[in-house]
């Protein structure tokens, strides 16, 4: 194939993949409106708290626009949003796109943090196996947090820290955001660490039976090598494949631990948020996470040529 | 080869917990004296004004202050006024604004820095809590005149406050002798207008300036610093340089906090009363025994404005279905089993802790037996009953032993789960039956109480089961006359409260109490009926 003929390729998936994320964003948007407006109870009733006047409710309705007409409303949210525009925050009224960004900036760390636990952990694991095998009765051992809820994890060891070492690990009170603190963190990292260690495990079981390994083997290459060019290399595509989808999978988790370690960010943000009908903070959050996670997606798919050439062509 | 990646893999593993392990400073680095304080939830926002949520309050209450405000024993006590005097028959109030306070320094002063609060500064501030933009407008709404006009956008002006010196002219659109007893609460508090002009991502968020012992240092939603305000007007008696508010939503992981020594003082939740405390605490106690794991701490108890009830839709549900099951419920089970004993059971709806009020006794009011009666002074009356509930204030788990009280006498209770807003919007559309629902009264007097929460003026809000009876408007009109003295006319308060348990348009089922967990050594720990830990007091060792 040509080089022109390659960039049109690359220039058609870029288009296609645009058009897809564009519509299932503007389905989200959709969506998250529709539930919001089925929900029972006046938005403006509940920022304002049961004991506040009927006008005061009635101003605010009409502050937020709730007063007209539903198409209307709905055109005008996702004018909005184009615009990158969410408004303000119903419940005190201040900036959408500052406090989601800010939240999503903690979160997103959190994340990354875990998943880069998590990555190394199983790393090093399976390569402990790989060199002393007998080591292998580790394996079902690390992969049985996988049915360990992280609410449950997230409690016990944050009792477990405070009681015994209140000194090591800060639990709360974390006021930056990168790095974020490290018990939450390890905790997120608990359940990706347990599901790579499982499919990166079966993934190099199958891969040592291939042709390509017993040949390696047969020339006799020293384990590490074989480590580094028999297992590592040909599995590089699906770590990163494992590792950005244990990536959106951590930041969906980060919903809890930042409840139980009362972390401020986007799971804390979007809880609240739901509780108080704060549409145009959700619909903040539901953008802006899923712009992310549609560059992370097309990050990836652009990655797996440079790391497999058979995905190229 | 093999070594090699040994060696690269476990240096990695080093540095990254050196790194971890260096970065966590200890708390206890900072030499001056300092207080943590852990807390229930996260703290979004602290503009006194738009606070719905008692927990921010109580957090805003330590930066900024009032015009006046309760003492130990719940009396009213000046603040940023200084004195006051109102006309003959207390419609209009001239209110003297303390001279040389000075609000907490800010860039929004200008290249001074900072500036004495004023008369104007007052009357702003209640301006603002009266605008159709604040929740808590409606304590004041049809009290001082011209609020109406003024909410609709009619006039610009408030006719009601006006600026005259140094004071404030306050006119209200009827006599109201107690007309500062309902101002105490820190929702009132007084703002300087440069900060709120930075506007609300910055006032509140990042920046709160207040007249307060304590100044806002930083604000993030799970932990809020404050700072000792070295200018503060008032001589207090605490040594606490450095406040640190540290949110900690699950109870749980908050108690273990306190024991492993990272925060130094809680609120102690109803739910873990059983597991702190040696023995529930009886009624008069001041304070809990705790258990030995607990030795080093010391908890402390302190009635306050709340309650919690079951509220019916006074038009929708009979009388004799009311007044059945407020006899047949058992308060005294309720209060065990709910607040762990922190609840006072009580019939009525006045609190604890106000001033010269007695409750009414149990034992003349309820039992099976007296229940049974009622039903059968009306057969007709129907013997179910749809109890609404929320996720908040234990609602479902005080309506599911009420239920189980009720089916003893023969009254089938459902209970339908919703959120708070669900029930609420269920009430206001006169959808409901019966809710259970609590009240944090604003209000720090009796008459205030009794007429601001169950007068046809104040339905549908907060008056919410739409309670309405000739008669208790003839009650109303007595409660408002003042005594010559100026205490409280306790046989006509008692006259009120003792028609409102016999029409039972709620059921009252204790009046609550606060309860503090702290260090010992930790001193002069109390918390005012409007359920406000004044910082100012505590000593820490």
């Amino acid at each position: 194939m040509s080089a022109t003929g390659q960039r049109s390729v690359t220039v058609f998936r870029v288009v296609r993949h645009a058009a897809y994320s564009a519509s299932l964003l503007f389905g989200a948007l959709l969506l998250a409106q529709i539930i919001f407006e089925a929900v029972p109870g006046d938005p403006a009733r509940r920022v304002l708290g049961p004991y506040a006047s009927q006008e005061s409710v009635v101003h605010l309705r009409h502050e937020l626009g709730l007063d007209r007409p539903l198409a209307e409303r709905i055109g005008a949210n996702i004018l909005g949003a184009l615009r990158f525009d969410f408004g303000r925050s119903i419940i005190d009224g201040r900036g959408v796109r500052l406090e989601v960004m800010e939240k999503f900036t903690r979160t997103f760390s959190l994340g990354l943090q875990a998943v880069a636990i998590a990555a190394a952990l199983a790393l090093a694991l399976l390569a402990l196996v790989h060199f002393v095998p007998r080591a292998a009765f580790l394996l079902p051992v690390a992969r049985t947090p996988s049915v360990l809820p992280s609410f449950l994890s997230a409690v016990l060891l944050a009792i477990v820290a405070a009681l015994w070492l209140p000194a090591v690990f800060g639990s709360s009170g974390s006021s930056r955001s990168f790095p974020a603190p490290l018990l939450p963190s390890l905790v997120a990292a608990i359940y990706p660490a347990s599901v790579l260690v499982a499919t990166l495990g079966a993934r190099w079981t199958s891969l040592r039976s291939s042709p390509h390994y017993r040949t390696a083997r047969a020339f006799g290459l020293g384990r590490s090598q074989l480590l580094l060019n028999a297992l590592l290399a040909p599995s590089s595509p699906a770590i990163l494949a494992l590792v950005i989808g244990q990536l959106s999978l951590v930041l969906f988790a980060s919903l809890v631990v930042e409840i139980i370690f009362s972390l401020p960010g986007t799971g804390t943000l979007m809880l609240a948020s739901i509780q108080a009908n704060d549409y145009p903070m959700l619909q903040g959050i539901l953008i802006i996470n899923a712009l992310v996670f549609i560059a992370l997606h097309f990050l990836a798919e652009s990655l797996y040529p440079v790391l497999d050439p058979r995905v190229a062509r | 080869m093999n070594k090699r990646i040994i060696a690269i893999l476990s240096g990695v593993a080093m540095a990254a917990a050196l790194f971890f392990t260096l970065r966590q400073r200890p708390d206890s680095a900072d030499a001056r004296k300092s207080l943590v304080v852990g807390v229930e939830s996260d703290v979004i926002n602290l503009d006194p004004m738009k606070i719905v949520e008692n927990l921010t309050l109580r957090v805003a209450a330590q930066v900024c202050e009032g015009i006046v405000t309760l003492d130990k024993d719940n009396r009213l006590v000046p603040a940023l006024v200084e004195s006051w005097s109102a006309n003959a028959d207390s419609s209009e109030w001239k209110l003297s604004v303390r001279q040389g306070v000075k609000f907490h320094p800010n860039q929004c002063f200008g290249p001074a820095g900072s500036r004495e609060m004023n008369a104007e500064d007052v009357a702003y501030s209640l301006r603002r809590v009266v605008s159709k933009e604040s929740p808590s407008a409606f304590a004041l709404a049809g009290v001082i005149e011209g609020v109406a006009d003024y909410q609709s956008g009619k006039t610009s002006e408030l006719s009601g406050i006006r600026v005259d010196g140094s004071s404030v002219i306050v006119k209200l659109s009827k006599p109201d002798p107690l007309f500062l007893y309902r101002l105490t609460s820190p929702w009132f508090a007084v703002v300087p207008k440069e900060a709120v002009a930075l506007g609300p991502d910055v006032f509140g968020r990042t920046t709160l300036i207040g007249t307060g012992p304590f100044k806002l240092a930083s604000r993030q939603d799970n932990e809020v610093r404050l700072t000792r305000n070295p200018n503060y007007w008032k001589k207090s008696a605490g040594n606490i340089e450095t406040l640190t508010f540290r949110v900690l939503k699950t109870d749980a992981i908050r108690l273990a906090e306190l024991r492993g020594g990272k925060i130094s003082l809680m609120r102690l939740p109803d739910a873990l009363v059983n597991e702190v405390a040696a023995s529930k605490p009886a009624p008069t106690d001041s304070s809990i025994r705790l258990n030995p794991a607990f030795g080093d701490f010391s908890a402390t108890v302190h009635p306050v404005f709340n309650s919690h009830f079951l509220g019916f839709n006074y038009q929708a549900v009979p009388r004799a279905l009311r007044r059945a099951v407020s006899k047949a419920v058992r308060r005294a089970e309720l209060a065990t089993t709910i607040t762990g004993g922190l609840g006072t059971p009580a019939v009525g709806p006045l609190p604890i802790g106000l001033r010269g009020y007695a409750p009414t006794p149990l034992a003349d009011w309820e039992s099976a037996e007296k229940a049974n009666e009622e039903l059968a002074a009306d057969p007709a009356a129907p013997r179910t009953l749809e109890i609404l509930v929320h996720e908040k204030d234990s609602s479902e788990q005080v309506a599911e032993l009420i239920q189980s009280q009720l089916a003893a006498v023969g009254i089938t209770a459902t209970i339908t789960r919703l959120d708070m807003n669900g029930v609420i919007d269920r009430v206001l559309k006169n959808k409901a039956q019966c809710f259970v629902l609590s009240f944090e009264y604003v209000f720090s007097t009796p008459e205030l109480i009794l007429s601001g929460f169950f007068s046809p003026a104040a339905i549908p809000v907060p008056n919410l089961f739409g309670f309405k009876d000739e008669r208790f408007d003839g009650l109303l009109a007595d409660l408002a006359k003042p005594t010559a003295d100026g205490t409280p006319n306790l046989p006509v308060i008692r006259q009120v409260e003792d028609f409102l348990v016999g029409e039972a348009p709620a059921v009252f089922f204790y009046q609550k109490r606060s309860a503090v967990l702290a260090r010992k050594g930790i001193e002069g720990v109390w918390i005012s009926g409007n359920n406000i830990l004044p910082f100012e007091d505590v000593r820490v060792p």
